[in-house]
């Protein structure tokens, strides 16, 4: 067996290291939410540490047996396989359907922004030619669903390789904001008169018949003991329960499909990172003109980054319309789809499979979790935009690497080393400047009693963005824990 | 004809506001290399700001304030063109401050809160990759909008305009008071902006830290304040623009900038993002073009007609009309 980094003996294989303490806190945050958050259900609160118990019990186990972190990969494999039957209902499982789609499309963005380091905002329009054009060719030409996605993926393909040739003369925000203008464009095409016949105008068009399990999957996933229903419907009369088992079935199998293609995708992604073409990718975004001298065909790479990315593109809106059974222009505005996916891509961590599949459930579940939070106070409900881009903010000042990256950058982090850089920090300061820190937070108190929400807004994001001179105090308390953190194993040379 | 030469007068008012708010655009870009999608956000929650100051005055909150009380014993309301200067008294007998006395006012908290956004998160972000710029950019952008949203509704609200009277009758065209005013103001602002930058110090150093900021700082330039007084000013500058829309739409309201500041994206990369020429040509084409491409073709085509021109325009020149193009280095 081999010796990684994080080798451990005794005791200390049973205490999480930081990265692992980061995905358990987070599986019990979104397990806590899964099972009714805020409600007073006991079993609730109960079986969601169940579930984090049993991933670190698992997770020590295999980290016994392998001595290595990849046993993570396993356990979230699992969850996504079990997430139809850990959701609270056929919504939450359409969530996570989603979420699948849009790591799809985020592998596809950091082929092209990631890898190959070309700003696109103009990808919601690739996602959205797509979804119309299985759209249009099921509505108004009468084509099954299957060969209509795969005649749209298809020419989403070779429209992004087309797209790719002009975007060779574009560099940097140029290109960003040729895209952004596509994007723009998009939606308002389709809104025109010539074309409404086709694309259905404001109204858009639906998708009439999703796809139904094949009979012995439904049979499968409507058995009783199988199918997931609602508590309250449990004691419903035979039929609504029937009924309710048939929406869970059909959710069920649209979420495997999708698991089943957005796994591919990633595998695919995972792989493309480390060929030929990716290191190529990387070479092209990190030194163009060595890269050229070197003798690679920098534009070939480029037009195909596009049309990787458009292949990515075109999968995931043909998914989409598949899961959400609805296209209207309305769904391609800037931000819904090409603003917003490469935020979350950047937060969840650039140039990483991993961090498009963060970002993805970031993107889908983000806003889901506000808006629950947001049921107890109406004026939080406004705010929700607000906290996205305080999210925004912190993430890209604290972590530039994204959530990714520093979850695996954690491997090598030290409390001890922290704790001495913030002490040696604390005291390089005079007391004058702790003594006026002080004195601006009693004056944002006291101007807070006139406007006091948005002084708090304001003083959150200091803490976060000015962390050197806010979290000090915290870091000084921090100190008086014992240390925690992982301790290397003792080298043979090392002096005792 | 003639509805020609109204339009395109209209057009040139429209165009001198998206002209305005491309160059806040610009100065960022020059100076700090991002693309800054929260401009125009900025400039809505400033012009918010200005509409909070123009309500009816009640400094009953702190009694020792009551400004109107003061100034209203010197009875004294200096006015000019028949814009009351600090102090008017409305119709409906509340007191209000002054056009100008709002105009100050906002632009100086645009300043400051410019320079605050600057140093804040901004900086933070710096030197990193370039996309985490824009990001954080496209953060401030929802943090401003939500706000405005939660703290003044999305209902559009009145906002004052110096001259609401008829439209002026040049001869050949008909332009409205306001748009004749924000034409002027326009121009006003882009002279004074080219004096800034062309014939003061100050501005030679903000150039020079933005062009070379090693060698500014060894000429003794401190290269992070100019960076700060870059965005100050470009906050001002699109506080201005906010405060000149505003009334010429439905009013104010949180999703005021948004289309504008699509518009002055377009107008500066038209023109080319580096260059402040650019973008007051680009944003004079776009607002004529806007105006005739509704009078026209009709509605529905001005934005397909405008973005399409960009990617056209890009294609034929990447770096926009007056851009300097890009030099790669090994």
């Amino acid at each position: 067996m081999k010796m990684t980094g994080n080798y451990r003996q005794g005791i200390e294989r049973f205490i999480p290291s930081p990265a692992e303490a980061v995905v358990l806190a987070t599986l019990l945050f979104f397990t806590w939410y899964l099972y009714g958050g805020t409600g007073n259900d006991v079993f609730a609160g109960l079986s969601t540490f169940i579930v984090v118990a049993i991933a670190w019990v698992l997770g020590v186990a295999i980290r016994v047996a392998l001595n290595d972190m990849r046993w993570w990969l396993l356990v979230i494999a699992l969850l996504l396989v079990m997430a139809p039957w850990l959701a609270l209902n056929t919504f939450q499982i359409a969530v996570m359907t989603e979420v699948l789609v849009f790591s799809l499309l985020l592998h596809g963005l950091n082929v092209v922004t990631g890898l190959t380091g070309q700003m696109s905002l103009g990808h919601g329009a690739l996602v959205g030619l797509s979804a119309y054009a299985v759209a249009i060719l099921v509505d108004h030409w009468d084509w099954p669903l299957l060969p209509a996605m795969a005649a749209a993926v298809a020419l989403t393909f070779a429209f992004g390789f087309a797209l790719g040739i002009p975007a060779l003369r574009l560099a940097g925000p140029y290109l960003a904001i040729a895209t952004v203008a596509a994007a723009l464009v998009f939606p308002l095409v389709l809104k025109l008169d010539s074309v409404q016949d086709y694309t259905g105008g404001v109204q858009g068009l639906r998708l009439h018949k999703q796809p139904q399990p094949p009979g012995f999957i439904g049979g499968f996933l409507e058995n009783e003991s199988i199918a997931k229903i609602p508590e309250q419907k449990k004691f419903a009369p035979e039929e609504v329960q029937v009924k309710e088992r048939q929406k869970f079935a059909q959710a069920t199998y649209l979420y495997f499909l999708c698991f089943g293609v957005a796994a591919i995708g990633t595998f695919a992604a995972w792989n493309l990172q480390r060929s030929r073409f990716g290191r190529a990718f990387i070479a092209v975004r990190d030194a163009e003109v060595a890269a050229t001298s070197m003798g690679v065909n920098t534009a070939l790479y480029k037009v195909t980054a596009f049309g990787i990315s458009a292949l990515y593109a075109g999968i995931a809106g043909a998914l989409l319309y598949m899961v959400v059974a609805f296209v209207a222009p309305e769904s391609f505005d800037l931000f819904n789809l090409s603003i917003n996916p490469i935020a979350y891509l950047v937060i969840g961590g650039l140039a990483a499979p991993g961090g498009a599949m963060v970002g993805a459930f970031g993107y889908k579940w983000g806003p889901e979790v506000i808006k629950k939070i947001a049921r107890t106070d109406t004026d939080f409900d406004k705010l929700q935009g607000a906290l996205t881009g305080l999210m925004l903010i912190v993430v890209m000042t604290r972590m530039p690497q994204g959530v990714w990256g520093s979850l695996t950058r954690l491997n090598s982090f030290s409390w001890k080393a922290l704790i001495n850089e913030t002490k040696a920090w604390v005291l390089s300061r005079t007391i004058a400047y702790w003594l006026a820190i002080a004195l601006g937070v009693a004056v944002v108190i006291a101007i807070g009693a006139w406007f006091a929400p948005v002084w708090g807004v304001f003083a959150a994001g200091l803490l976060v963005v000015a962390p050197q001179d806010a979290w000090a105090g915290v870091f000084l308390w921090l100190r008086s824990l014992p240390a925690i953190g992982r301790r290397r194993a003792p080298a043979p040379g090392d002096a005792r | 004809m003639e509805t020609f030469f109204d339009q395109l007068a209209i057009g040139a008012s429209t165009g001198a506001l998206y002209a305005l708010l491309a160059l806040a655009l610009v100065f960022i870009f020059r100076a700090t290399d991002i693309v800054n999608f929260a401009q125009g956000e900025m400039a809505m929650f400033n012009t918010y700001i200005g509409w909070s100051i123009s309500r009816p005055l009640s400094f009953s909150w702190i009694p020792f304030l009551s400004i109107e009380r003061h100034i209203n014993i010197l009875n004294w309301h200096p006015e000019v063109f028949g814009i009351p200067l600090f102090l008017g008294s409305e119709s409906d007998g509340s007191t209000r401050l002054g056009y100008l006395l709002i105009v100050i006012g906002t632009v100086a908290i645009a300043f400051v809160m410019g320079g605050l956004i600057e140093r804040l998160i901004i900086r933070p972000s710096e030197g990193k990759n370039l996309l985490n710029a824009v990001i954080v950019t496209l953060g401030i952008f929802a943090i401003v909008n939500s706000i405005a949203n939660w703290r003044y509704g999305p209902v559009p609200q009145n906002y004052p305009a110096p001259f609401k009277g008829n439209a002026v009758d040049f001869g050949l065209f008909k332009l409205g008071q306001h748009s004749l005013f924000a034409l002027i103001v326009g121009v006003a602002m882009m002279f004074a902006i080219y004096v800034f930058f062309q014939r003061t110090k100050l501005g030679l150093a903000v150039r020079a830290a933005a062009l070379n900021p090693q060698a500014s700082e060894l000429m003794g330039i401190n290269t992070g304040q100019m960076l700060t007084l870059g965005w100050s000013l470009a906050a001002a500058i699109g506080c201005l623009a906010g405060m000149l829309v505003a009334p010429s739409v439905a009013g104010i309201s949180p999703n005021l900038m948004l289309g504008v500041l699509l518009y002055a994206f377009a107008a500066a990369v038209l023109g080319g993002l580096d260059s402040a020429l650019g973008a007051v040509v680009g944003g004079l084409a776009v607002g004529i073009g806007q105006t005739m491409v509704v009078q026209y073709i009709g509605s529905e085509w001005s934005d397909i007609v405008a973005f399409g021109l960009i990617i056209g325009i890009l294609m034929v020149k990447p770096t926009g009309i007056f851009g300097s193009p890009v030099v790669k280095k090994v």
